[in-house]
């Protein structure tokens, strides 16, 4: 039985990836598709000056401007990739919470927009955690799946701060997790137990948190005073 | 004279309004819409030869807006242009009448070449038509 618990968590696992792959291969070929059509319209720009037609230079310019912005953001999300690929590189790793948080919203830009829902990350304070990165995005983002199931909500801000000495939140807020908090899908359900974290309401009507081990070392240098959510305990 | 009506429907504006440009350059009429809804605005009141569809967008997504181009006018050839490549929605769309699914980024002289087939393929079916309906009016008067 628990081999095969682990065994569809780790399905789980390569399914999210994989998901998040064709997600950024989505953005690539987006960017990569603009990128075609700016540079070849600055071909049929060149052929027809070939042709007599007087070139507008700032046009040229513009188009070229253009398709610099494209690349840059093209290598973005080449970045994000690369840490995506990167996340199962350790079973445990420490790891900057709001920077994962930021990471899976990313991945799921695309899908939230096709769904009218925004995922919003709001400027935190840094907080460690120590876990295994690839089960720490599965649980956020089938957090995000279920949002997108659901379709009731559109705008849903994410923040991250300590609950304590041991454990850290990230806190979603936006709209009414009840029935998540009731039935958490199979993979969520397993994951939190892997990562010994936790979903819980937050302080605030429409908020709910989701509770992970601290890092030791990110608990020593960010000072012990608890924020807001201390008393979910 | 246009060799070809397009309809172009994305919901990245960028590429869409330089892909209209480049199609233009090379002789269609080409009309955008940035997403399902519009596209069947536009297509209710004129006629094109070919429509090249998204298949992921805001609202109403490619398949739903096939669907209803399709119910509109089943003569309308559509083409999937799409970054999002999964086989399973290919395959609906296909079923769902889709003439063909291209890759972005896709090659511009083969999507010009598909609505200038497109037009030709009109043109004669509407000649076929015409055709028919004289024979049967010349039939329904004994000549």
């Amino acid at each position: 039985m628990k081999d095969f618990a682990t065994s569809e968590l780790n399905a789980a696992q390569l399914r999210y990836l994989g998901q998040m792959a064709a997600h950024v291969s989505h953005e690539l070929r987006n960017n990569l598709a603009t990128i075609n059509e700016k540079n070849g319209l600055i071909s049929d720009l060149i052929a027809l000056a070939a042709r007599g037609r007087p070139i507008n230079e700032a046009r040229v310019g513009q188009l070229a401007s253009d398709v610099a912005r494209r690349v840059q953001d093209a290598t973005e999300v080449c970045e994000r990739l690369s840490k995506l690929a990167h996340s199962p590189d350790h079973d445990i790793h420490v790891v900057e919470l709001g920077g994962i948080v930021a990471l899976v919203a990313s991945f799921f830009r695309r899908p939230a927009s096709v769904a009218s829902v925004t995922f919003e990350p709001l400027n935190s304070d840094s907080v460690n955690v120590e876990v295994n990165p690839v089960l720490l995005q599965l649980a956020i983002s089938q957090v995000f799946d279920w949002v997108l199931r659901e379709r009731r909500q559109h705008r849903i801000t994410l923040d991250v701060g300590r609950v304590d000495r041991k454990t850290a939140f990230v806190r979603f807020s936006g709209a009414d997790w009840s029935e998540l908090l009731e039935t958490a899908p199979t993979p969520l359900s397993d994951a939190l137990v892997i990562l010994d974290a936790r979903l819980q309401e937050g302080d605030e009507e429409h908020e709910l948190l989701l509770v992970v081990p601290s890092a030791q070392k990110g608990e020593a240098q960010e000072g012990l005073q608890p924020e807001k959510g201390e008393n979910n305990e | 004279m246009s060799e070809g009506r397009v309809l172009l429907v994305d919901d990245e504006e960028e590429y869409l309004e330089t892909m209209a440009e480049r199609m233009e350059a090379r002789g269609l009429n080409v009309t955008i819409a940035k997403d399902g809804k519009s596209a069947l605005e536009n297509a209710e009141g004129q006629t094109f030869d070919i429509c090249m569809l998204d298949m992921q967008m805001p609202g109403m997504d490619g398949i739903e807006t096939l669907q209803k181009l399709r119910e509109k006018n089943p003569d309308l050839e559509v083409i999937l242009v799409s970054g999002y490549g999964s086989i399973e929605k290919s395959v609906k769309a296909m079923k769902l009448g889709a003439k063909d699914f291209v890759q972005k980024p896709a090659d511009i002289e083969e999507l010009v070449a598909k609505a200038k087939k497109a037009h030709n393929a009109r043109l004669l079916l509407v000649e076929a038509r015409n055709e028919e309906k004289i024979r049967k009016i010349l039939n329904e008067r004994g000549w």
